[in-house]
């Protein structure tokens, strides 16, 4: 996609939301979990690019804000009461993948603290560097260094647990 | 890893439903009229009649220009645009700029404990206070929903029993939305807490991944930011949602403070902490 068509206006808001929907979709199923949630946060952001039609200088320019929007909108939605009552009375939703590793996977990423996870996703689903991370996500990049560090040790912990656990059971079965 | 990454990448993809009907409304959207650009036009206009008489009112008689000069001390403006649902790390102050290093948490100091063996608690009423640290170490400004716990309580200070040396000294006030013991994460609440010539002794200590100083009217501020965790937990450790905790820690003019906000805003926040300046 050309970034000239990619233009600030009536016309190109429909090419907007094609090229990002997954990115924002992704972005925010990453952080609230569940697929409801990110549903709200999806269109939220999208009609806020349609009411804000801010002008950009770059695609990646474009990119950041959708990031950055994304990023307040679940912050925003995980203070509200509102949000909390609904946690307490609905059944945690999950995502389903067809293999058992990447269920796992996913899993482990979901038991990381919300900014370990932010990180890693930015990082490695969406290619961003360390230093674009620090511009979004609005920290030094030394903070992001650390939330990587720390995220990939904790996903290693809970992973290497899973396997000992599933060893376990299998020694059990025996 | 990286295959199963890829591999999740482009499973994990919104609803057509979901992308349809965003684009529904999205279109809806873009067809009404913009709000904000109806005022445009109005708001220059008040901006440039505001502009003028303020010209006019500083303009004497006789044609000379009289421009007051700026106040040195005085109310501390935010200089940074700053809205209630996001965060800046760094925010410009207009006689400072603060750093907000962000931490994971705190964990627990062990150090401090009061032994009813050794020690004895020693509780001031109002004019003790202000006689013993110098003035009143309350905050001038808090948010409007906020209001102090009863104060007949006092403030408190532990001392020694044997030689008198004071061992923990907490002079502490807290504005909260209601007081109740049920736990309550969301509760807005604002606590500051200040000693003599040092900083109060905490049973918690925070940590954070780097440290940068913040100053404010040349006076050093540590100031942190922490996205706290809370509860009801699922099986699986995940909380029902994070919650802003604010806190600075400096010694001005002979006391020591530490001021924690939970739940308000960042601007709430800078409020309470340069109404402690003024």
């Amino acid at each position: 996609m050309e970034p000239q068509s990619l233009r600030t206006d009536d016309q190109s808001f429909e090419q907007v939301l094609e090229h990002y929907a997954g990115m924002v979709y992704r972005l925010a199923l990453a952080q609230v979990k569940q697929p409801s949630d990110a549903e709200d946060i999806f269109q939220d952001v999208f009609l806020r690019y349609v009411d804000n039609r801010p002008a950009f200088q770059s695609e990646e320019h474009r990119k950041a804000w959708l990031i950055r929007v994304t990023i307040n909108s679940c912050k925003k939605r995980w203070r509200s009461v509102c949000r909390r009552r609904e946690t307490e009375l609905l059944q945690q939703e999950t995502v389903h993948f067809d293999a058992v590793e990447e269920q796992e996977l996913f899993d482990a990423l979901c038991m990381l603290r919300v900014p370990y996870r932010r990180a890693l996703y930015l990082f490695y689903y969406e290619d961003m560097s360390i230093a674009q991370i620090s511009q979004v996500c609005r920290c030094k990049p030394s903070t992001v260094r650390t939330q990587l560090t720390r995220g990939r040790r904790q996903l290693k912990q809970i992973l290497q647990k899973d396997a000992f656990a599933d060893e376990t059971d299998i020694y059990k079965h025996v | 890893m990286k295959p199963i990454y890829t591999s999740m990448y482009d499973q994990i993809q919104p609803p057509e439903i979901l992308v349809l009907r965003t684009r529904l409304r999205m279109q809806q959207h873009a067809e009404q009229p913009q709000n904000k650009n109806k005022w445009r036009l109005p708001l220059v206009a008040a901006l440039a009649v505001s502009m003028m008489m303020v010209c006019l009112a500083l303009i004497n008689l006789d044609g000379s220009t009289s421009l007051a000069p700026l106040p040195t001390t005085g109310p501390i403006a935010i200089l940074t645009p700053l809205s209630d649902d996001t965060h800046v790390p760094d925010v410009q102050l207009s006689q400072g700029e603060l750093h907000f290093v962000p931490t994971d948490g705190y964990i627990a100091d062990a150090s401090l404990y009061f032994d009813a063996k050794t020690m004895e608690e020693h509780v001031y009423d109002q004019a003790q206070m202000v006689n013993y640290l110098g003035r009143d170490f309350r905050p001038a400004y808090v948010p409007e929903d906020l209001y102090a716990q009863d104060g007949a309580g006092g403030w408190k200070v532990v001392t020694w029993k044997k030689d008198g040396t004071t061992v923990h000294e907490n002079f502490s006030v807290t504005y909260q939305q209601n007081f109740s013991d049920t736990y309550q994460p969301l509760r807005r609440q604002v606590r500051v807490e200040a000693a003599k010539d040092k900083l109060p002794t905490q049973c918690a200590v925070y940590q954070a991944d780097d440290a940068r100083t913040s100053t404010i009217q040349g006076v050093p501020v540590e100031v942190t930011y922490t996205e706290m965790e809370y509860g009801p937990y699922t099986k699986d450790r995940q909380p029902a949602g994070t919650y802003p905790i604010y806190r600075a820690a400096f010694i001005y003019e002979g006391i020591g403070y530490i001021v924690h906000g939970e739940n308000i805003t960042q601007k709430e926040f800078i409020d309470v902490l340069c109404s402690l300046f003024v």
